[in-house]
């Protein structure tokens, strides 16, 4: 089992903290993370990612009531789980050690000269 | 609510698995329904979905194949995967990958386009209620046992009262009238129809209605029906036209309605423009039985009426009148022709020969690609052994090949489509006149659904032509063979013999095809040397249409005509202008019958025929036609002169064979009938009308003030290029008759080239097909001799190193190459005659087995057999000995 998240899961499991419970559903998050991050994602790549984030215990969800707009079909709903929150705030610590320090800006500004490797 | 789009909706419902469907499809179709997701966008989340849910995991294990397996989808992830795996193969080799594809998308290409003519040729239904019950009743002659086209107005009368079989029996005839009010006088094509012509098409009006029955009877209300283009161009689409009164030859009409776009009527005549109701006057004809005139006669067969039920009872009718009218009926049937089928029986063999020749060029494309497919798999031989080894079935092995080819014959179907629209594109530009104005549905040429399904349907068909050998060759038993081997060798004797055999099946395709096409283009070649008989170069041709209510005065038409002919002929740059009835190669023409007086050996009804010609004095000079004997018409020809006639040379010979033709008398109409007795004063060169290839027919010239007819053409020889005298020539006429249209405006040259269009675009096309078809073969030699000779280079090293010559090679490499391109081309020289004599009734002045089109084509193959062998051959020479045996 990996002990780690990518950086679309993560995107995933900060969406599903965004929304509440009855709008943590497909077309939301993906609306959600379309208006945060400016990125279009397919709907089959999120239920994949879910899909996946479930089988390790970070998510669960269950199946809504069929929806006219959706003709007919249900709505699969989403919640972080315990497992899920701790992976994420590690993961992001982990990233925060990581970049502690590291002055970004500065180097964008004046780049390392190649060369010197 | 807006549909949802069907296509990729289905594609997520048959690709993902159940619960994922309903996820994405429940996202997308809400994500529609709100507004915030186009079409497009629809299409690209639903395929990216699909490519999402579909991409094997590398984190996914066995167990996990085995549930997807239980839900029953392992066989469409086979299928993707083989898929997926082929796009990266065809990704990795561009250069096959782009060679297979141009070769498939030439073939596909040609194919698509030739379907898409025939289909607008022969295979669309005309766009009525029910085509095929609308027929043609065509006059028959029990004599000569051929149909015309037509019927006489009698027997369409009687056809029609006495029939049970026919739901309706309606008629037509020609009319050009000219449509005054508005900025310039306009000629429209227009037609008389009987009221009930609508009906009997079953196609309502667009705007407003057809004919009411009343207005079909003499007396009635003078009314028309437009044609949407007419409305369109000379209305603006205004809708309140209906009730509008529009000037038809000098006579108010009511518009009562606009025919919708795909409205055509008459069809393989000019299409109309306006229809107005034939008030036939039935007493008065069935009254005066011996002037009636012919008409095109056009029915609808009951609906559950066969049509031999209805020509039986056709024949009853005609049997019954020529005992009852044994005057005019006498050897007279009539015969039924589905009206789509008309074109049947004229479609020469032209358009079957040249899709026959398309077929050829995609089997040859799919060899070729079957030989590419061939050379690659034996240098996969390896790959697939491996596979082999580790447990792949030889099925997987065999569908994952066929899905490679199904790739490329996708990809080249699309770019063959592609390829069919510029095509076609390119033919809709260059269609002659007469095509445009006559030939039904042909505005719908084009890619359309049918076109698309075709071009699909001949997609997969090549896959599994190409890819079935080479897939079941490569996956035979015999791979364990492929891990044994040292790489460099492979493709065994069975693959060489295939692949030889494939390379002389091209070769001899294509000398079929070479000779097909040589003999096409030299017949095209020497019909365009044929001399027409007169002088088409810098001559202006126009018609023009006289109504009837203005010059129904024989005497007012030879004024006018007289006056223009006058007027223009003293324009600066006009070196001579004339009129007649009916310009060679104007496609019209007009005949009748006649006999020579004082001969007895033709009996009443058994008359021989001639096309009859009205012309003004200066006709013979204007198209330098030569006169063989006798006089030109002068100013003693006037209408109270002596009647005359000139004939011409092919008239001369058919009937005063040892006869001096001056002086004799020719009575026209039948025997007995009420023709004029004329006397002939000269006799003219022939004239060839319709073709070049047909031999001259013979012809009597009248002079225009003895008969002049309502319609002539123009000819005006000019001393520059033709066209830029068309304003100043239409100017003087309008300066006779200010109301006066002129149409039809061409120089004669194009007329003239305009009837060679057929044989120009059949040798066009056979020369294009059999130059891609070269283009294959050479391709196909070039890569089986170049592949042997990098499978021989060791033993060419070995050779060389024992001390043969390079030039040894040389000579071994090209005699083994040149033998497959002389057994190829021998077997096609063999299939060439036959097809050859198949041809033979549509070639001119060449013959089936033309010894230069042989010799050409085999003199032309073996060159580039020759040079497709030499590059191979020379780098076989050039083998370095010790690099070829190191390897």
């Amino acid at each position: 089992m990996r002990t780690y998240l990518g950086e679309f899961e993560q995107l995933l499991l900060l969406a599903l903290v965004h929304l509440s419970d009855d709008e943590a559903y497909g077309t939301r998050i993906r609306s959600e993370i379309e208006a945060r991050t400016g990125r279009t994602v397919s709907p089959g790549a999120i239920y994949t990612a879910l899909d996946r984030l479930e089988q390790r215990g970070l998510v669960a969800s269950r199946l809504g009531d069929p929806t006219p707009s959706r003709g007919g079909k249900r709505k699969r709903h989403y919640r972080l789980e315990p497992a899920g929150v701790q992976l994420l705030q590690r993961t992001q610590e982990v990233l925060a050690r990581m970049s502690q320090g590291v002055p970004l800006a500065r180097l964008l500004r004046a780049p390392r000269d190649s060369g010197a490797l | 609510m807006k549909r949802t789009p069907v296509l990729p909706s289905l594609l997520l419902r048959s690709l993902l698995p159940a619960d994922a469907y309903e996820c994405v499809a429940g996202d997308l179709e809400e994500a529609w329904h709100n507004g915030s997701l186009s079409r497009a966008g629809f299409w690209r989340l639903a395929m990216a979905s699909i490519v999402e849910c579909r991409r094997p995991r590398l984190q996914r294990t066995h167990v996990d194949r085995d549930s997807d397996r239980k839900r029953g989808d392992s066989l469409m992830r086979t299928i993707l995967q083989d898929f997926s795996y082929g796009a990266r193969l065809m990704r990795r080799n561009p250069g096959f990958t782009a060679a297979a594809v141009a070769t498939l998308a030439l073939g596909i290409g040609a194919n698509t386009a030739l379907f898409s003519i025939l289909n607008v040729l022969t295979l669309k239904p005309l766009a009525y209620r029910e085509p095929d019950h609308v027929v043609f009743v065509r006059e028959w002659s029990h004599r000569t046992q051929t149909a015309g086209f037509s019927l006489s107005v009698l027997d369409f009368i009687e056809v029609s009262r006495r029939s049970t079989t026919f739901e309706y029996v309606t008629t037509y005839s020609y009319w050009s009238a000219n449509l005054t009010g508005g900025s310039t006088p306009e000629r429209a094509q227009a037609y008389r129809v009987t009221a009930d012509t609508f009906d009997m098409l079953g196609v309502p009006a667009a705007l407003g209605r057809g004919f009411l029955p009343e207005e079909g009877v003499p007396g009635g209300r003078r009314v028309v029906v437009l044609s949407h283009g007419l409305w369109q161009r000379r209305f603006g689409s205004d809708r309140s036209v209906i009730g509008r009164d529009i000037t038809l030859d000098g006579h108010p009409h009511t518009i009562v309605g606009v025919m919708p776009a795909s409205f055509e009527f008459p069809v393989f005549n000019f299409k109309g423009e306006l229809w107005v109701p034939w008030q036939l006057d039935m007493q008065a004809i069935l009254a005066d039985r011996g002037s009636a005139s012919s008409s095109v006669v056009v029915a609808r067969i009951r609906p559950n009426v066969t049509m031999s039920a209805a020509q039986a009872e056709i024949d009853t009718i005609m049997q019954r009148l020529e005992t009852e009218h044994p005057d005019t009926n006498a050897g007279r049937g009539a015969r039924l022709t589905e009206m789509g089928r008309l074109d049947d029986e004229s479609a020469g063999p032209g358009i079957l020969i040249v899709a026959a020749t398309a077929a050829l060029v995609l089997l040859l494309a799919c060899a070729n690609v079957a030989n590419l497919l061939l050379a690659r798999g034996v240098s996969r031989q390896r790959e697939l052994a491996v596979r082999a080894a580790l447990g792949a079935g030889r099925v997987r092995l065999v569908t994952q090949l066929m899905s490679e080819g199904v790739l490329l014959a996708v990809a080249g179907g699309v770019a063959g489509l592609f390829v069919a629209y510029l095509a076609l594109n390119a033919l809709r530009a260059s269609l002659p006149e007469m095509v445009v104005t006559t030939q039904p549905n042909i505005d719908t040429l084009g890619i359309d659904p049918m076109t698309l399904a075709y071009a699909a349907g001949i997609s997969l068909l090549t896959s599994i032509i190409f890819g079935v050998i080479p897939a079941v060759r490569a996956a035979s038993p015999m791979l364990q063979e492929g891990l044994k081997e040292g790489a460099s060798s492979g493709g065994g004797r069975g693959t060489r013999r295939l692949r030889a055999a494939l390379v002389i099946a091209e070769v001899s395709l294509s000398t079929i095809m070479l000779v097909s096409a040589g003999l096409l283009v030299r017949s095209y070649q020497r019909q365009q040397h044929v001399n027409p008989g007169f002088d088409p170069d810098n001559v202006l041709t126009m018609m023009i249409a006289l109504p009837d209510y203005r010059y129904s005065a024989p005497e007012a038409r030879t004024q006018f005509f007289q006056e223009s002919v006058g007027r223009i002929s003293s324009l600066a740059g006009v070196e001579a202008a004339a009129f007649v009835n009916v310009l060679p190669f104007s496609t019209y023409n007009r005949g009748g019958v006649f006999s020579v007086e004082g001969r007895t050996d033709v009996e009443r009804g058994q008359e021989p025929s001639a096309d009859i010609r009205v012309i003004s004095d200066r006709y013979f000079d204007t198209m330098r036609i030569p006169l063989r004997a006798g006089r030109t018409f002068d100013t003693r020809d006037a209408a109270a002169g002596a009647r005359v006639a000139i004939v011409n040379e092919a008239l001369v010979r058919r009937h005063f064979k040892d006869q001096d033709p001056l002086g004799q008398r020719l009575k026209l109409g039948r025997i007995g009938g009420p023709g004029a007795v004329v006397t002939i004063i000269g006799v003219s060169g022939s004239v060839h009308h319709n073709q070049l290839s047909e031999q001259p027919t013979p012809e009597i010239y009248f002079p225009l003030a003895q008969s002049p007819p309502p319609m002539m053409m123009l000819a005006a020889r000019t001393s520059t290029d033709p066209e830029t005298y068309t304003d100043a020539i239409r100017a003087e006429i309008l300066a006779v008759d200010p109301a006066q249209p002129v149409y039809h405006v061409k120089p004669m040259s194009r007329l003239v080239g305009d009837s060679l269009a057929a044989p120009s675009f059949s040798a066009s096309l056979m020369g294009l097909f059999s130059g891609i078809a070269l283009m294959l073969a050479a391709i196909g030699i070039y890569g089986v001799v170049s592949y042997a000779v990098n499978q021989q280079r060791r033993e060419f090293g070995v050779r060389l190193a024992l001390g043969a010559r390079p030039r040894d090679l040389l000579t071994l490499v090209l005699r083994r190459g040149l033998l497959l391109v002389a057994t190829g081309i021998t077997i096609g020289m063999l299939c060439a005659f036959g097809v050859g004599r198949a041809l033979a009734n549509i070639l001119y002045g060449v013959g089936p087995a033309d010894p230069v089109t042989f010799v050409s084509v085999t003199v032309t193959l073996a060159t580039v057999g020759l040079a497709a062998c030499c590059i191979p051959a020379l780098r076989a020479s050039r083998t370095e000995p010790v690099t070829a045996l190191r390897e």
